[in-house]
Formats: C-alpha cells, structure tokens, sequence
C-alpha cells in the first residue's frame, strides 16, 4: 500500500513540474533594445559607463565581465562577490583577490565593498539578488559603487539614463581627410641625406601598483597576476621626406609607490621598448598630375612588456608619492635609474622575469610529473590490495 | 615497532587536514587522496572496526555526491552551459554550468580526503592514550568526545548486523521504504548500549572529584562570565572593528577563563597504570609531519596563489609543481619502515 502510494506520489510531482513549464510566463514588452547599460563609480569619484549587447539569459555577472573591467572576482556555489574593480585612467579599488581576502575592507567597521545597484526608473534600487543571480532584461541598466555600506544600503553611483549610456545609434558620415597635401618635394642636390635622430615624446605613465605580498612569483596560468602599466604607451612621429633614419625611442616611466604603507616590495611591470620600425605609407595624390607622389614614413615604437620586474620598497615617512622612474634609450637593458624621493636603492633589486615559466611551456612537464606520481601510488595501493 | 604515540599522530593528523584543506587544485588533492588511501589502507586492514569505517566513508561521499547534484543546480555561475532551466522557476531556475559540477566534485574530493583522514586516525589512535594527554580541566570533556567518536563505527557496525539479521528472516530492502525495520532496531539498540555505558561511567566515578567540600558554583561563574566576555569581547572586533573595550573584554575574559581552569586542574587526579613510550618511530613521524606542515605554510605565505585553483568562471587547466606534489607524500610518513602493526 506504501509503495503504491509513493508511486502515484511522485507521479503527481511529476505531473506538477510538467504543468509548471507550461504555465505562461510573464512576458517582458518586448522593444527593439537589444543593449544594457553598466555605470561603475570609483571611491575617487571616477565614473565608468558602457553599453553593451544584450544576449538572451545575460546576468548582472555577464555585464560585468563583458566591460573587461580589470577585475577579481569570487566565485563560489553561493555566487559571485567582487572583489575589485579597475579601469585605465579611473582608478581601482577594492580587494586582490585570490592574494587577499576578498572582503579585506569589509571585515570590520566600516565596510568597504562593491555595492550592487540595479535602475529602477530614476533612481537606484539596492539588489536583493548578487550579480550572478540577477537576469537582465534589454535596456537594463546595472550600477557599482565602492565605498561604505551596511549590507543593506551603500554607495550609489550616479543616476545616468538608459539613453546617455546607450544613445540611439545614427548614421554618420565617413570621416574626411584633415590632412593637407604634402608639399612637392623640391629637387634636392646630390649630397648625402643626412641622418636623422628622433626622439619621440616622453611618455609619462603614473602607475598606482596594488601592494601585494609578492616579490617572487611562480606564475601559474593565472591572469593579471601582476600589474602592468597600462594603457601601453606608444609613439608615432612622421619623417617626411627623409631615405633613412634613426629612431631612437625614449621612454620615462614613473611609478608612484604610496607612502608609509606595508614594507613589502612592489612589484612593477615596467615595459622595455621593443626595436621600433619604421612603415612607409603612401600619401594622398598629388595635386599636380606632373608631380612626383610622395610618401610618408611613419616610424612607430611600441614597447612591449618583456621587461624585468622591478621592486622598490618605500622607506616609512618618506615623502607623500616617491617614485622610481625608468629611463631607456633603445635597448631591452635598463641603463639608468633614477629616483624621486627617498627610496632605499639597496633595496632595489631586479627580478628576473619569469614569464617564462608561466603558460603552456611548463604544463606538460608538471603534468608528467603528476602522471608519474599518481600512476606510482595507484599501483602500489592495488599491489598492497592484493597482497592482503 | 608501530607509530603508537598520541602525539605523533596528532602532528600527522594536522598535516593530513592542512594538506587537504588548504587547495582545491585536483592533482594536489588527488595525490593527498591516495597516499591518505595507502595509509588507509594498512590501517583498515589489522582493524576490528575497518569495515565499519569503510561503510561509514562511503556513506558520506554518497551524500557528497548529491550535494554535487544540489551545486550544479543552484550555482548558476560558469561559462560552459550545459543547458538552461527556465529562469523563473525559484533556486534552480538558470544556466546548469559545467563549472558548477567541477566545483563540487572539487568538495568530493576535499571531504573523501577529511574523512579517510578522520578514519585512519580513529582506526590507529588508541583512545585511552589520547585522553591522557588531555589537560586536566578538560578531561570529562575529552571523555564525552571520544565516546561519541566511537559510536560512529559502532553505529554503523550495529547497521550492518541488522541489516543481516533481517535479511536471513526474509526481508527484502527495495526501497527507502524498506528502511524502517532497520531503523528501530538500529535506534534501540543505540539506546542500550547509551544506557549500560552511562551505568559504566556511573559505577566507575565518573564526574565525580576528589574534593567535593569546596563549591563549584564560582568555578561554574569564572567559567561562565570568562566565556561571555572573551566571546563577546571577539564578536565586537570582528563587528566593530578594533576598539579598546573590546580587546579589553579579550583579555579580561580569557585571564578569567586561565585562572578558572587553572584552578579546576587540581581536583582532577588520575592514575596511569601504564607510561606511554615515545620511540623513534614516533620521531620520525611526527619530524616529518612537522617539516610537512611548516612547508605548507611557508608556501601559504610566500606564494599564495601556487595552491589556489577555481573552476571558475572557465574551466582550466590546474598548475602543478613538482616540488608542491612531492611534500603530499610526506602523508605517506607512517609507513614502509613504520608500518603499522598489531
């Protein structure tokens, strides 16, 4: 008798779970956006806006990741927490995780974390829901705040409207050219063209490294596990008309270490120019039928980060924001050092990268290793088993 | 000559947890798994109650398991869907991800490796030894605590008895339903045997000191005032940060609590028939477990992402470090010269 209950039991839920899909659903107006909006504020002030394509079954989550933030972020069965959030040139704040603890400014009064809004109309309404758990409708607009909060209420980024963020796309007119002909080249007498030396514009780039406890690092295929400086710096200058030249790129990069913080060295990606090259261009033709075309050299350096990892850690009452600057003259080797502020240059030590030990490169040989050791346990534990 | 000595498997036990504990990279933990299986394995083996163990482990990695059916339900998280359940269905409404199943098999593997961990313990540990080595203060403590840890086997000992004793009258287990002539038997004979070892205790002096003239009542106020502070006296750093009555709430709480306990120890006095032998052994054991265990944590500091591994927000493939895959055998400490016998 039990079990014939049990069996129209469970026929029943069947039956109720099946007439559950069949329910109409509420059905959303459906209009012809098809993008979300994403507004984040930095604890400086800075505010982040982007509007991105809206895909059927898109979480708060997916926006976030779609904006390619420089983020950490912590997943786990219970969803997503993030932790950090960054932009060039807007700040980042926040916890590097999986090297700190997530909520390293929210385990105690005050908290500090990421506050996750959602746009109701004019005004932001606190999500009940984390990132991962919010389902996105077109025309949505998800918003992140940094700063203090209670759980239940924090930070608000600014109120933006749907249509600034993504405002109706128009048709625009092809850009015309700005650039004036080139001049005629004028008939030159035959002597050697002399060599040129051309220093791009020094590049300034202010980098804020997170300090984290890592003055050695064995990279596992971990992104941005260390910081770089960013955006890449480049330089392009013209050379017109000229056969050859020299270009001796210059690079300055300063990076402000914060004073008076945690005696830990700061690991600083800091880019070496790569050979530059020079590209010829063909230019717009010219006025004159009769005149010879001419060209436009474009020379063009951009470094690459390949680098040695530099560390410097700031002495306790040193000024406000020292700073270690870089400067290299065309070579993939640091030629001078030099340095704002009191900086303790014993302590400065470069780091041999180890870019190369990261990726692909040393899986295989690991995983060998572990094929090795697994494999040689196994065997011995069903040699043991058959022993007894 | 065997591993005997409390302490020493105490400081394997520590390594065993740390070890398990502290990654959630699948080539780490399926290393730990199986020098923990081999250490197992010897242990089971010269054991009255291993097959009891064995029940009782693979009883909790079947409920693992279902709790992987219960992540990859709710975690709506991951890049590779296998497919979607309709969004407003309440809990398990969105994306089945193939990242949410990795992560709880991740929890499958931690869990087989706690409790084979738990289980070899148990197995190799003699009881009487450990109490020893417990404070005075804390004895009865101790006691109760063992007793409990061994009602499991014992439990599932008593199942399996059942079990058999039913099947030879013809019953026949088809389903959950055919559980509940196991149950009562199961639970009578828990009771009994809860009340005969209570009878035991109660014949043997337990509970009672050797000075029963001074009051207990201020012992019972330092031990309760004692805890309210220094639990409160926590509660309120961690929720309001560090503030000066709070530490000063610490401190006071956890003076109160020494002194309490300091003077508990002297009426607790107990007799030793036997002197527990330390031998080399044991040295060997515990020098390695130690080493084991300081290797871990330097690594934890020094580079804490080397043992990090998540299978989000895309699978990918975990790291491996030769040199961080061989300190796993150090588990292996108990055996070969030390091997286990009776």
């Amino acid at each position: 008798m039990l079990r014939f209950v049990s069996r129209w039991t469970l026929s029943l839920l069947v039956g109720l779970l099946l007439a559950l899909t069949m329910l109409p659903r509420s059905s959303v107006a459906q209009t012809a956006e098809n993008r979300v909006g994403l507004v984040v504020k930095f604890g400086n002030g800075a505010v982040f806006t982007g509007c991105y394509a809206y895909r059927s079954g898109m979480t708060g989550l997916d926006l976030l990741r779609a904006a390619q933030l420089d983020s950490a972020i912590e997943y786990s069965n219970l969803g997503a927490f993030v932790c950090r959030l960054g932009a060039p040139g807007l700040g980042a704040d926040g916890c590097n995780y999986p090297a700190e603890d997530c909520l390293c400014q929210a385990r105690t009064r005050p908290w500090r974390y990421w506050a996750y809004w959602r746009l109701n109309g004019d005004n932001w309404a606190y999500s009940d829901r984390g990132a991962a758990g919010r389902a996105l409708e077109p025309g949505a607009v998800d918003g992140w705040a940094w700063g203090e909060g209670s759980g239940q209420t924090g930070e608000r980024p600014p109120v933006i409207a749907f249509q600034d963020i993504c405002p109706a796309p128009t048709l625009t007119p092809p850009p015309t050219s700005t650039h004036p002909p080139p001049p005629l080249p004028t008939p030159e007498p035959a002597t050697p063209t002399p060599t040129l030396t051309l220093v791009p514009p020094t590049l300034t780039l202010t980098v804020t490294p997170v300090l984290t406890p890592q003055p050695t690092q064995t990279f596992t295929p971990v992104p941005s596990d260390a910081p770089t400086i960013t955006p890449e710096p480049s330089a392009t200058t013209s050379i017109v008309p000229v056969d050859t030249a020299t270009v001796t790129p210059e690079l300055n990069v300063t990076a402000t270490v914060p004073a008076g913080g945690p005696a830990t060295p700061t690991p600083v990606l800091v880019p070496t120019v790569g050979t530059p090259s020079i590209v010829e261009t063909p230019t717009s033709p010219p006025l004159l039928p009769s005149a010879t075309p001419g060209s436009l050299r474009t020379a063009t350096a951009s470094p690459t980060i390949t680098g040695p990892i530099m560390t410097a850690t700031p002495i306790a009452g040193s000024p406000a924001s020292p700073t270690i600057s870089k400067r290299e003259a065309g070579t993939l080797t640091p030629i001078a050092i030099s340095f704002a502020g009191q900086v303790d240059l014993s302590r400065l030590t470069p780091v041999p990268t180890t870019r190369s030990d990261r990726g692909p490169s040393s899986l295989p040989f690991g995983y060998a290793i572990f094929a090795a050791m697994a494999l040689g346990l196994v065997i011995w534990l069903l040699a043991r088993q058959r022993g007894t | 000559m065997a591993v005997q000595h409390p302490l020493a498997w105490l400081a394997w036990l520590a390594l065993a947890f740390t070890a398990a504990l502290t990654t959630r990279n699948p080539l780490y933990l399926t290393l730990v798994l199986l020098a923990l299986l081999g250490v197992y394995q010897i242990a089971a083996r010269h054991s009255m109650t291993g097959p009891a163990w064995g029940a009782f482990i693979r009883l909790g990695l079947t409920l693992a398991v279902i709790g992987v059916v219960f992540d990859a339900l709710t975690a709506h998280i991951g890049d590779t869907v296998l497919f979607s359940l309709p969004a407003d269905w309440p809990i398990i409404g969105g994306r089945i991800t193939l990242e949410a199943i990795a992560h709880g098999l991740l929890g499958v593997l931690q869990l087989a490796c706690l409790l084979i961990t738990g289980a070899t313990f148990s197995l190799r540990l003699d009881s009487a030894a450990l109490l020893r080595l417990v404070p005075a203060p804390f004895y009865q403590a101790g006691l109760a605590l063992t007793i409990g840890l061994a009602y499991i086997p014992q439990t599932v000992q008593g199942f399996q008895e059942i079990r058999e004793a039913q099947r030879i009258r013809g019953h026949q287990f088809r389903g959950p339903a055919d559980l509940l002539p196991l149950a009562g038997p199961l639970l009578t004979t828990g009771l009994e045997r809860s009340v005969q070892l209570a009878e035991s205790l109660e014949a043997r002096g337990f509970g009672y000191g050797a000075d029963t003239r001074r009051a207990a009542w201020p012992s019972q106020l330092g031990l309760l005032a004692g805890g309210l502070l220094l639990g409160g006296g926590l509660f309120s750093l961690g929720f309001w940060g560090r503030q000066s009555w709070g530490v000063v709430a610490v401190v006071v709480g956890a003076v109160l609590l020494g002194w309490t306990l300091h003077s508990l120890a002297p009426r607790e006095r107990r007799t030793r028939y036997t002197r527990l032998v330390w031998s080399r052994n044991d040295t060997l054991v515990t020098t390695v477990s130690l080493i084991g265990l300081g290797w871990l944590f330097a690594l934890l500091l020094a580079q804490p992402l080397s043992l990090f591994y998540t299978p989000y927000p895309a699978l990918s493939l975990p790291s491996f470090q030769p040199l961080v895959g061989v300190s796993y055998l150090l588990l292996l400490a108990p055996l070969g010269r030390l091997e286990i016998r009776d």
